[in-house]
């Protein structure tokens, strides 16, 4: 299999996880899937940038958080109203508590500053490790480390207000 | 405390090496505060990746399928694409005779955008074909699209010729319909001799074209101030 084949196979089975990451980066479903679009097609100009030593999510979510910076961003709905049907997973119309808790903890990500909202998505949405992720932001791991800390901070504080919330 | 916060979050993380693990193990035992702040972090993981969890069960948009299997170079904004049978049907009588049906259906480009077609069948143009069509005078220079001449239908609308350069050029006259151009013909364009750039030229228009545009043209071609006028009108009457 050539190179720009294996690079389009990973992707396509990577196209879950590249839409859940690009929700936790724009916001809303269109917005994600625009951003999900430009990173594979960025990817497919440069196929030959990836070795099969680098882990592929990482990847493309370099690639993805770059469109995002320098595309898709400025062009995006970001100051529209969040209204709960805009939330990054469609939850339906189950209001239980389980859901509207659910809705709280989306709500509060993608209020966070991008800078910590984009180190919570890559460690605790993606799973990545801390190496991985700065990697992905292209800081060092330290910078990486208290963004996540004060993303944390900021969620735990915002979730403590909010109904929903387990005592 | 003992550790630092963000050393309980990294160990919440497993981020920590085994002696750092074992160390806040130990200060965990001990301190029930330290167990409480490496759980804290531990459930917001978890809570924090399960809000989003959802998003791997829904169904991908076919887009992002096409754009993953898209060749590179042509990767591009979704446009809609005509398959071989719209195009047959919607197309068909109008090409009919244009070259004596033979081989004109994949010539259009068909990422290029020119040629759409509207809900009711008709074939209309579209992106910069249209643009040039409303806007560009005959006797000035497209990036993309030429005009050739611009006439006065017997039936009453507005037509211009045009050609459309490209690595499948195509030419043909389009009449003025409501708010749109409505292709009435369409034909491959012949090529230049030498490799030059393609210049829409009247000369150029196969036969079926010139004849039906003399059936079709009401006294003479629009003189450049007669097309200018028309222009600012917006091409009706």
């Amino acid at each position: 299999m050539s190179q720009v084949e294996q690079v389009r196979r990973q992707i396509v089975e990577l196209l879950p996880r590249l839409r859940r990451f690009a929700r936790t980066v724009a916001r809303n479903v269109h917005d994600a899937d625009d951003l999900v679009q430009l990173a594979i097609e960025r990817a497919l100009l440069k196929y030959d940038q990836w070795q099969p030593d680098l882990k592929f999510e990482g990847w493309m979510f370099g690639i993805m958080r770059n469109a995002w910076i320098d595309e898709v961003r400025s062009r995006s709905r970001r100051d529209r109203i969040f209204a709960p049907e805009e939330a990054g997973v469609a939850v339906g119309h189950d209001s239980s508590e389980s859901q509207v808790r659910l809705l709280a903890v989306q709500r509060a990500v993608a209020e966070l500053p991008e800078e910590q909202r984009l180190a919570v998505a890559l460690v605790l949405v993606e799973g990545l490790s801390y190496k991985e992720a700065a990697d992905v932001l292209e800081v060092p791991i330290g910078t990486l480390t208290s963004r996540l800390a004060r993303g944390r901070e900021a969620l735990q504080a915002t979730l403590s207000d909010r109904p929903g919330e387990r005592s | 405390m003992k550790f630092s916060p963000e050393t309980l979050m990294a160990y919440a993380d497993g981020e920590l090496d085994a002696e750092t693990r074992r160390a806040i193990e130990a200060e965990m035992a001990v301190d029930p505060q330290v167990a409480k702040e490496v759980e804290r972090h531990r459930s917001m993981r978890v809570e924090v990746g399960g809000a989003f969890a959802g998003v791997l069960d829904e169904p991908v948009p076919d887009r992002l399928l096409r754009a993953a299997k898209k060749t590179a170079a042509k990767a591009e904004q979704p446009r809609r694409q005509w398959s071989w049978p719209e195009w047959t049907s919607i197309a068909a009588s109008l090409l009919l005779g244009v070259l004596g049906g033979r081989a004109l259906l994949h010539q259009p480009d068909r990422g290029s955008g020119l040629i759409v077609a509207g809900v009711d069948g008709r074939v209309i143009a579209g992106g910069a074909l249209a643009q040039a069509l409303s806007e560009q005078l005959s006797s000035a220079d497209g990036s993309g699209v030429d005009i050739g001449l611009s006439f006065h239908a017997k039936s009453g609308e507005y037509c211009r010729t045009f050609g459309a350069r490209g690595a499948n050029p195509v030419v043909g006259f389009a009449c003025r319909d409501a708010e749109v151009w409505r292709i009435d013909m369409l034909a491959t364009a012949p090529r230049a001799e030498s490799g030059g750039d393609y210049r829409m030229a009247s000369t150029q228009l196969p036969a079926p074209i010139v004849q039906a545009i003399a059936e079709r043209m009401q006294g003479e071609a629009l003189d450049a101030d007669e097309e200018a006028v028309a222009r600012q009108r917006r091409w009706r009457d």
